[in-house]
């Protein structure tokens, strides 16, 4: 989405925020710039591997580990957006409601009751290796609501910096979520 | 697979970045819900998507992302950086079907002697309807 439809959303979302039929709460519109949670999480040759496999992207500087050692990394690295999965969270079955997802997943409290995704501005700064250990801290950057065809949409962007064991920054995604 | 080697000589501004289709499939759906842990039951369970309104499951976002990025390392080759990658999901895309990215060059210019081009990238659906909309930085090495 570029910068300008974000702005006229974001007017749109200002004013019809206040009318009786938002979908975002008092509480959740206060957790707007605060850090949420600081997740750690090993990235795995094996969640690698599968990762490729799963989308599809059976690149050797992936995969093939003497392309890789001779490559300019010097080994193995992840794909693009691997980052996310090895600070992904487990939780028990039981948390999980009828949709499937875990109510803690989205930690801000809206009245809306469906989920999608809604996109991503990812920066890489550091390639993800097999052994990295990865940081992730998670900020309320915005939420703001727009009048869909079917009702209000609620969209939650939160920034996440990813940081490896070195302290050095890994990626910042801004990944927004949409709530209705 | 890791194509041949781009170079920032090779490109220029409103050139078309080759097109790429992928065909994901239920099982694919199935296997990134698996990697990402994410159990949401539109991408694998057509009868509860009609709940939520989709005619069919739905090939998730994140994926389509994933498909982006592969996109773009395919095209700028082993010695060439992603820095950059967003994308806006706007519509839906269905398992079974063609998904096509396409893409142009929008800018190129050398910064601190990194050479950066910057492109606008999207998916089409098989309707050509454009379901995720980005933008794309990428550094490239030199012929010189």
């Amino acid at each position: 989405m570029n910068d300008i439809v974000i702005n006229k959303i974001q007017k749109r979302g200002r004013n019809c925020a206040m009318g009786k039929d938002s979908l975002i709460t008092q509480e959740a519109r206060a957790m707007i710039g605060k850090e949420t949670e600081t997740v750690t999480g090993v990235a795995h040759l094996k969640e690698i591997r599968r990762f490729c496999y799963a989308v599809g992207d059976i690149n050797p500087l992936y995969l093939d580990e003497e392309t890789a050692a001779a490559s300019r990394n010097r080994g193995v690295v992840a794909p693009p957006m691997f980052f996310e999965i090895p600070t992904t969270q487990e939780f028990p079955l039981d948390l999980l409601k009828e949709d499937g997802i875990v109510q803690s997943r989205n930690p801000v409290p809206l009245k809306a009751t469906r989920s999608m995704a809604g996109g991503n501005e990812v920066e890489f700064f550091k390639p993800v290796r097999p052994g990295d250990v990865l940081t992730r801290v998670t900020k309320i950057a915005d939420i703001y609501e727009k009048q869909g065809s079917s009702g209000p949409l609620v969209f939650t962007v939160f920034e996440q910096r990813y940081t490896n064991q070195d302290g050095e920054l890994v990626a910042i995604s801004r990944v927004t979520g949409i709530s209705r | 697979m890791v194509s041949k080697q781009l170079y920032f000589e090779d490109v220029a501004v409103d050139d078309p970045i080759p097109a790429m289709v992928k065909h994901p499939t239920r099982v694919q759906l199935f296997m990134f819900s698996a990697i990402t842990w994410n159990a949401h039951r539109i991408h694998y369970d057509k009868d509860y998507a009609k709940m939520e309104e989709h005619p069919d499951v739905l090939v998730h976002g994140p994926l389509q992302g994933a498909f982006l990025g592969q996109f773009m390392t395919d095209w700028i080759g082993p010695e060439g950086t992603l820095k950059k990658l967003t994308w806006s999901n706007r519509g839906r895309a269905f398992p079974d079907e063609r998904y096509i990215m396409k893409g142009r060059i929008t800018g190129k210019k050398v910064e601190g002697g990194v050479n950066l081009v910057e492109c606008a990238i999207w998916g089409e659906n098989k309707d050509g309807q454009m379901v995720a909309q980005g933008s794309a930085s990428v550094a490239l090495p030199s012929r010189g």
